[in-house]
């Protein structure tokens, strides 16, 4: 009876989710009126509401999520920098009078952009409106084109610095603090964001250079959908280098001071914010307005991504009062096939509800109840991080509801039929990398500190 | 609303600025100011708690859209209307009282620092939690008041 309850309440939370209205209040609201016909049919204990007020503290004073804002910020600063846009016309002219030499420009425009700005809409909108109408014109396929941008686009959740593993490292820590104290173990080890980040590189570039080897099978085997540009501008070496060099030391930095310990996240957020106020500025993109626009923005988003986690507090203090997380417990515990098969149920599940769920919404929602059990089973933390995340992003290329596929089609005009084609060979490539880290789990503790 | 999004975007500057200033001394000092460190995180939580009105009132809170954007804009007032009845008011204001307590119990001892030399004015960022709830109380009563 009680896994009715559990599962009426995670169902019922799912449709009203599709009704459209506000997801951290839906979140909240519905799991509300539930604590309360569930406390007048006497199945759930108000006590777990009592905690609330504490959680929403917590989450006030907490001091990862506080590298939070100045990330945003960052990416923020260096999106109206027009950062995007130099890099790209100097690698064009760099690179574009190759063969299939625009598609690489796009790749490492795409993976420097998603690194540094992390949020994947800005990234994909960005490259879809500036390379996709140059890549059209120089007579490359419209589906390949497409389906790089909604690949590289949707890179930023992986490559560090993310602002989405800076909400999982924060979950996942507690996460697998519960689940060592589960077991009996008082002093439990931890796992940071700086692990995460760490442990992210390796997979991140095997991403980027699987999506470089289909280019290169595309220009031996398709070479006409990926031509050379016969009049591109050329400019001086020094200034292609000296447009790439700010936005990679800047990254490196960040990244450096992070994974060497010499900083906390929410330090090398800061630096990283005021580095990229400072190369805005030297650019003259930069004055009074530009910067309260910018500060308000990040006002928004941060407001936006704080507000779903109080949301989704709520939901899990009640899922938790009608002994929600036993019930899934119990489930995944009992498989046959141990805990690889629970692994893969997990995985699946996460990549449908990347369907209609935000990557934060899941981080705060789902990763909560089934972290615990699945690290308790001996997962590596970072491992299973990185494969969440990896899975993710493939849930959001996946058509027909994939997110990096809606902002691309609101940017240009384009064929779903074409848009499809042109992603499906990434998403095959994803699978691969995840297949790759399932068998060779160290791949993400190859850079540690 | 204008002047009230500027003033939340003076926070985020001072609070970036104060995060780089803590990073300075950090380095050239080797020394962790805790009041500065409390300072960073009052700067945060009330950015973020006083700034949820502000982002709601921009329509900036995620909605999942794949139906929500087809609809028409009558069906769309519909649904707010209803989400504001259902959702919003009993969600914010069962924070608001169950809140209500914790908050005032931490004003009654005027609660202090949890580290030593800290800033003592935790019950300030404790009544956040009230404000925060309260605000989009009033927000969304007002804004139904104006539009019936």
């Amino acid at each position: 009876m009680e896994a009715m309850w559990a599962l009426g309440l995670f169902v019922s939370v799912a449709l009203v989710l599709l009704i459209g209205y506000p997801v951290a209040i839906t979140l909240g609201g519905v799991s509300l009126w539930f604590a309360l016909i569930g406390w007048f049919a006497g199945w759930f204990d108000t006590a777990f509401l009592m905690a609330m007020p504490n959680r929403v503290y917590g989450i006030m004073t907490n001091i990862t999520l506080m590298a939070v804002p100045a990330f945003i910020f960052m990416g923020l600063v260096l999106e109206k920098a027009k950062l995007a846009q130099s890099l790209l016309e100097n690698m064009a002219a760099l690179l574009g009078g190759a063969k299939g030499g625009l598609g690489f420009a796009l790749l490492i425009v795409g993976t420097l952009l998603a690194a540094s700005t992390g949020i994947v809409g800005a990234t994909v909108v960005t490259l879809t409106l500036l390379a996709l109408p140059v890549m059209k014109k120089n007579g490359y396929d419209e589906s390949l084109s497409a389906g790089t941008i909604c690949a590289t686009g949707t890179l930023g959740q992986i490559i560090p610095p993310s602002i989405v593993l800076v909400l999982l490292g924060d979950v996942l820590s507690n996460a697998y603090q519960q689940a060592q104290i589960d077991a009996g173990i008082f002093s439990p080890k931890t796992v940071s964001v700086g692990d995460l980040f760490a442990g992210a590189i390796i997979p991140g570039l095997i991403l980027v250079a699987g999506y470089a080897l289909y280019w290169v099978y595309i220009i031996v085997t398709k070479p006409n959908k990926a031509p050379a540009v016969s009049n591109t501008l050329t400019k001086p070496m020094s200034q292609i280098l000296a447009s790439l060099l700010p936005p990679l030391v800047l990254i490196v930095s960040v990244l450096g001071s992070i994974i060497s310990g010499i900083a906390s996240p929410t330090e090398a957020a800061s630096v990283g914010a005021v580095g990229a106020l400072l190369l805005a500025f030297l650019k003259k993109q930069l004055n009074r307005k530009i910067l309260m626009e910018i500060s308000k923005e990040t006002v928004k988003v941060t407001a936006m991504i704080f507000m779903i986690l109080i949301g989704a507090a709520l939901f899990s203090l009640i899922f938790k009062g009608f002994h929600g997380d036993d019930i899934i417990r119990e489930f995944l515990i009992d498989l046959p096939g141990g805990r690889m098969t629970a692994l893969i149920i997990v995985m699946l599940v996460m990549f449908f509800l990347g369907f209609i769920l935000d990557f934060i919404e899941i981080t705060f929602v789902i990763i909560p109840i089934v972290g615990p059990i699945l690290l308790s089973q001996g997962f590596d933390p970072v491992w299973l991080g990185i494969m969440f995340a990896i899975n993710l992003q493939t849930s959001f290329l996946t058509p027909p509801f994939g997110f990096a596929l809606f902002y691309l089609k609101g940017a240009c005009e384009i064929d779903s039929k074409k848009l499809y084609k042109g992603v499906l060979p990434f998403i095959v490539i994803q699978l691969l990398v995840l297949v790759l880290l399932a068998w060779k789990p160290q791949l993400t503790g190859l850079i540690s500190f | 609303m204008k002047k009230y999004g500027d003033f939340l975007g003076y926070l985020i500057l001072l609070l970036i600025f104060f995060s780089f200033l803590s990073v300075l001394i950090h380095f050239i000092f080797n020394y962790v100011s805790i009041p500065l460190q409390d300072l960073l995180i009052y700067l945060h939580a009330s950015c973020f708690m006083l700034g949820i009105v502000y982002a709601f009132h921009h329509e900036r809170h995620v909605r999942i859209d794949i139906f929500f954007q087809k609809y028409t804009k009558q069906k769309q007032n519909k649904i707010n209307q209803l989400g504001n009845y259902f959702l919003l008011m009993p969600f914010f204001g069962f924070i608001a009282v169950i809140s209500f307590n914790y908050v005032l119990s931490s004003w009654q001892k005027l609660e202090g620092s949890a580290e030593s030399g800290g800033i003592p004015f935790v019950f300030g960022l404790k009544t956040l939690i009230l404000i925060m709830p309260i605000s989009m109380l009033i927000y969304t009563v007002l804004k139904m008041a104006r539009r019936s």
